[in-house]
């Protein structure tokens, strides 16, 4: 399973003057405000441990409901690389942060990435906020179809609480997905590896059966 | 403090925070704080800490957790004061 989450550095809700002045101690263990605080760059670095605990937080979730986003339980460790963990609750998530100028992706997995075939895109969004929604749907929607080859217009996105669950033809398709947006960007993030699989062996019954549709 | 004081405090603490601000014309108990008026996650960390502040309550994690509507955080902030 999968999660993301999208910080856009530049949007005024990130900046130092907007945060409650009791933010790092609700949100950071002792650990990562002390570094937070040795940090060049502690808002970047503030912003990469929120998306951490947020992409970590929402695989938690999918395995289990009951998960409560208890921030400071969510302990994020990051190298130089981006590369990392979250640990919370006993156990490990994989942690990737793909950075680029003002804005940071990060991306957590339950297992490790190499058992994954996890693709995963950010781009800007610049018209109204309202539509930011719609708009990371259908990109998810029109970069799944890409990479399965598979038809876009029948791939649907719902939502099963707050998780979105992606379908082809009205038949759930097995590809775990997390959606996000902040600011000028939009982000998704799946493992394609089990859906693919299952698209695969479907477009085959379908062909070796003759027919022209789902 | 009645329910309907709570909510005015509440819905006044909010508003800085709401991305929406055409929902807050129709906001109701039954308003979805993050679907709704668009308020986002690291910025529900500061709605709470400033409900915690204005009410002089404390707020846990787990109570967080349990609040989507403008009515659960009536709720919750009044069985707390």
């Amino acid at each position: 399973m999968i999660g993301n989450d999208l910080v856009d550095l530049e949007d005024s809700e990130t900046r130092p003057e907007e945060r409650h002045e009791r933010f790092d101690e609700r949100v950071f263990c002792t650990v990562e405000r002390e570094s937070i605080g040795a940090s060049g760059a502690p808002d970047r670095l503030r912003w990469i441990l929120w998306a951490a605990k947020e992409a970590a937080y929402k695989v938690a979730r999918k395995a289990d409901e009951r998960a409560v986003f208890s921030p400071p339980r969510f302990q994020v460790h990051v190298d130089a690389t981006l590369r990392g963990r979250v640990h919370f609750a006993g156990r490990d998530y994989a942690l990737l942060i793909d950075e680029a100028p003002g804005r940071v992706h990060a991306v957590a997995s339950e297992k490790p990435w190499e058992s994954h075939e996890c693709l995963s895109r950010v781009i800007t969004w610049d018209a109204e906020a309202q539509l930011a929604g719609k708009a990371v749907r259908a990109l998810a929607r029109r970069e799944i179809a890409a990479a399965l080859d598979l038809p876009a217009e029948e791939l649907e996105i719902e939502r099963e609480g707050r998780i979105p669950v992606l379908s082809l033809g009205g038949r759930p398709l097995d590809v775990d997905l997390s959606l996000t947006h902040h600011g000028r960007f939009l982000a998704f993030a799946c493992d394609l590896r089990d859906g693919a699989a299952a698209w695969r062996r479907r477009r085959s019954r379908r062909s070796s059966s003759g027919e022209a549709h789902l | 403090m009645e329910a309907t004081e709570i909510q005015e405090k509440v819905v006044k603490i909010l508003t800085p925070y709401v991305k929406d601000q055409d929902a807050l014309a129709t906001v109701s108990g039954e308003t979805n704080i993050l679907e709704d008026l668009k308020v986002n996650s690291a910025r529900l960390v500061d709605v709470v800490l400033a409900f915690e502040d204005a009410f002089d309550i404390e707020i846990a994690d787990e109570d967080v957790d349990e609040v989507n509507t403008v009515g659960d955080c009536v709720r919750l902030i009044g069985a707390k004061v």
